[in-house]
């Protein structure tokens, strides 16, 4: 991470410029995932063509739907066409649903949005009063469930506890729905299991910081200066021990955006995971293009928010 | 910290905080969103293949023709058992060479979008099929028409190429639904998210998952408007999932229940399971072109080492209907004196060893279903029986029928969909050497054979048609291209609140009459 600490420059000014050279520093990473995306569509067995056909089309109307896709066209060329749209603001048309690649990705974008933050809230929410009382308590048996909660977020996979959840708290106790995405009662159980694993993360991380930072010579002076524990702790000691949780949790915000496959499937939600899932699948090349440019675009968002945030949380830090 | 504690009904004020417990409960009970209850939306679940596509110039799968058949309609339409009837055309008559087809079509029945149902609306949809720049995959059902003529506002003709008994069957298929021109050419995309047709509903909006979509009755519908109100049709990508939608009513009925599904929702009262015979016919494909599968029998062999009723028992649960050949028993050509080779290790072996195998490894191609897999794996084991191993090569859908239309297998599994109940699109599109390459994935080529499924289709007297159609068969399970593996049947979770459903063997939608209680 290419921040460092430095002078006195007026942070809003420098935030701004940092922000814009980070997200064009970005563009050639977001060229080539495009690029790999296509090749990797590409290569791996199976025909678009012969996928929007269908299993049953004679060869007639194989080639015909070949060219009507333009994939009769060598593959550079494609690529270029690919570019040629992009650079207009373009991302083409999906094979299958002959829809804008652009509306099919902004329709589900705000279904793993909202499910991304909620995981996250959740994560954050729980995760670091978790990781603090780990640490106050540390060595102890608060630790102990702390750590062993942990490792269950971090091993229990998101399928089984889906069909867990929906299990007691759909079928059986009918408080919740079993799929969809239309209410905030739809939001409770996917977004908690989606939460687990970076909760696990965060309440880890936090512990492990807030431990080490209650050691440091600043907390021992702050305690030293006959400040009360409370405020030592919260305001001495885990202000500077978030630093590496704000990492974890922004980081993971990325993942939690398109990479919620399982989630919104077993709850049958239809966000840019599946679409993106889905694509591959089908084979549908715009729409696997465009729909990892925009997972890694917010992969990138999230990093330059992390950065930013590093800034707010502790104003040593200054971008250059 | 607080320290009074409301929480726990154990406390002093155990029983008003009970009380208060008890409140808050169903308070947020009440809170909850009443998961069934919307009495006139038939809430239908789908667990197949997700939905591409309602244009039918577009769709290349069977679930998206079952469902186009909820807004919109062809000309004629298969019964329970296979025979075509009026639809939107009332009537017909072929010339006496057989090369032209007259249809008196329905008065009074309008699109969705207000115009009028007429002849050139069937010659619009009928040209807009056929047309290369749109590469409708459904066009090679149609390829034999040479051209459609609007005669009058309700007549229409078709001119096919040659004699084509099985025209009318044909028509039964969603690539010949009826679309509105008008909507089409203001908006031919928008044919895929809103096809508009003459339908009982009206599609509201595939959404842009495209494995969901919500349709509203059509006032105007010339049958009379439909039952319910509205339908929403959700595709749910996960047998569990799909499961627990039924069982926790959120769904009305469930498509293509998954057959491991089916004792769980078997055990739920208010849940029916019915099934139904389906058009589709299960197989196991020799690659034909590649030795010693080039043999007759050694395919023979393998179709006698391969038990298809314990295949049925241990993996489809019951639920497939065993015939010899492709064509089931619901549809136009089903000979039932045909006998499939029939389970016999012994005969196996004899076979086997007359075409001088031994040490035969199979390379066997399956996509990754479970149920399938599964199946493979008791393939596997009644092999071994006979000495013969088999390599199962699992892979993913898009792949699988794009290697085995290459050839790159020695035997694969796989299914075939008929939507018209006529034999004739297995018997010229699965078997003959002109396809080969591309739907015949077997690549069985046989000059013999060719002749009995060409002169099937010109032959226009149903009985010697029939007839016809037998030979040909004959002629196939005595070469044993397939392992006759018989025909699905449609498996449908149906909540007892919904009354009139019953499978369409083609499992399209015809649900005008369905009411919910």
């Amino acid at each position: 991470m290419a921040f460092l600490v430095a002078g006195y420059e007026r942070q809003g000014a420098t935030t701004i410029t940092f922000v814009l050279r980070r997200l064009v520093g970005a563009l050639p990473l977001l060229l080539g995932i495009t690029l790999i995306a296509f090749l990797i569509v590409h290569f791996i067995p199976g025909d678009p063509a012969q996928v929007v056909a269908g299993p049953d089309a004679d060869a007639a109307t194989l080639e015909l739907v070949r060219t009507n896709l333009g994939l009769d066209r060598p593959l550079h060329e494609q690529y270029a066409i690919f570019l040629g749209r992009l650079v207009q603001g373009e991302l083409g048309t999906s094979f299958q649903s002959r829809q804008t690649v652009l509306s099919e990705i902004l329709e589900r974008y705000p279904r793993s949005l909202l499910l991304a933050v909620a995981a996250l809230v959740i994560a954050i929410g729980v995760g670091i009063p978790l990781g603090v009382a780990a640490a106050l308590k540390h060595g102890g048996w608060g630790d102990t469930f702390v750590s062993m909660l942990a490792v269950a977020g971090l091993s229990i996979p998101n399928f089984w506890l889906a069909l867990m959840l929906i299990y007691f708290f759909s079928v059986q106790l009918k408080l919740f729905p079993t799929f969809g995405l239309e209410s905030w009662k739809h939001l409770v159980l996917p977004a908690l299991t989606l939460s687990t694993y970076t909760l696990a993360l965060v309440a880890r991380m936090t512990r492990s910081s807030l431990v080490e930072a209650l050691n440091q010579d600043y907390t021992r002076t702050a305690r030293a200066k006959g400040l009360r524990p409370l405020v030592v702790t919260y305001k001495h000691a885990l202000k500077n021990g978030l630093i590496p949780t704000i990492t974890v949790a922004g980081l993971s915000l990325g993942n939690l955006i398109g990479g919620a496959v399982v989630v919104e499937t077993v709850f049958n939600i239809n966000g840019l995971g599946r679409l993106t899932l889905q694509a591959v699948l089908a084979r549908d090349v715009p729409l696997v293009q465009g729909s990892l440019l925009f997972i890694a675009l917010n992969f990138v968002v999230a990093n330059v928010l992390v950065d930013v945030l590093y800034g707010l949380v502790n104003p040593k830090i200054r971008f250059s | 910290m607080n320290r009074r504690d409301n929480s726990t009904p154990t406390g002093h004020h155990g029983f008003r905080s009970f009380g208060r417990l008890v409140l808050l409960v169903v308070a947020v009970l009440l809170m909850l969103p009443v998961a069934a209850a919307q009495s006139n939306t038939l809430r239908i679940g789908y667990a197949a293949t997700p939905l591409n596509t309602l244009d039918p110039h577009r769709a290349s799968s069977m679930t998206d023709g079952n469902f186009m058949s909820l807004a919109l309609e062809t000309l004629v339409l298969l019964d329970a058992d296979g025979s075509p009837i009026p639809h939107l055309a009332t009537s017909w008559s072929v010339s006496d060479d057989s090369l032209t087809w007259t249809f008196q079509l329905r008065e009074g029945v309008t699109f969705h979008d207000g115009t009028l149902f007429n002849a050139e609306a069937v010659k619009f949809s009928f040209e807009r099929l056929l047309d290369p720049s749109i590469g409708a995959p459904a066009r090679s059902e149609f390829i034999v028409i040479s051209e459609v003529e609007a005669v009058d506002e309700h007549t229409v003709r078709f001119h096919t190429l040659e004699p084509y008994a099985p025209f009318i069957a044909s028509l039964a298929h969603y690539g010949g639904n009826i679309v509105s021109p008008t909507a089409v050419q203001a908006d031919p995309d928008g044919s895929s998210v809103r096809p508009v047709g003459t339908g009982p509903f009206v599609v509201e909006q595939l959404s842009s998952s495209q494995a969901s979509a919500t349709l509203a009755r059509f006032d105007d519908y010339w049958g009379g408007s439909a039952g319910i109100e509205r339908v929403t049709v959700r595709h749910f990508p996960e047998e569990a999932g799909a499961t627990a939608a039924l069982l926790a009513n959120e769904v009305d009925l469930m498509f293509r229940l998954p057959v491991s599904q089916v004792p769980v929702v078997d055990s739920v009262p208010n849940v029916n399971v019915l099934t139904a015979p389906a058009f589709t016919t299960m197989y196991l494909g020799f690659n034909t072109a590649k030795a010693p599968f080039d043999d007759p029998r050694v395919r023979l062999a393998l179709s006698h080492a391969i038990d298809v009723e314990a295949i049925h028992r241990d993996v489809l649960r019951g639920s497939a209907i065993a015939h010899a050949g492709p064509i089931g028993p619901s549809m136009f050509g089903y000979d039932p004196n045909l006998t499939a080779p029939g389970y016999d290790p012994e005969r196996a072996r004899e076979l086997l060893a007359e075409a001088g195998v031994e040490d035969l490894t199979i390379h066997y191609m399956v996509w990754d279903v479970s149920d399938l897999v599964r199946m493979a794996e008791l393939i596997q084991s009644q092999l071994a029986q006979v000495g013969v191993t088999l390599d199962i090569d699992v892979w993913e859908f898009s792949g699988f029928i794009g290697a085995t239309a290459e050839g790159e297998m020695d035997m694969y599994y796989l299914t075939w969909s008929n939507s018209t109940g006529d034999a004739d699109i297995a018997l010229s599109s699965q078997f003959t050497c002109e396809q080969v390459g591309s739907r015949n994935r077997s690549r069985y080529c046989s000059e013999e054979y060719d002749a009995l499924a060409v002169a099937q289709r010109s032959e226009m007297a149903p009985e010697a048609r029939a007839a016809k159609i037998s030979d040909a068969l004959q002629h196939l399970v005595a070469d044993a291209p397939w392992v006759w593996l018989g025909s699905q049947e449609w498996i449908v979770g149906v909540n007892e609140s919904v009354e009139g459903y019953e499978i369409h063997p083609s499992g399209n939608f015809y649900i005008k009459d369905v009411t919910k209680r």
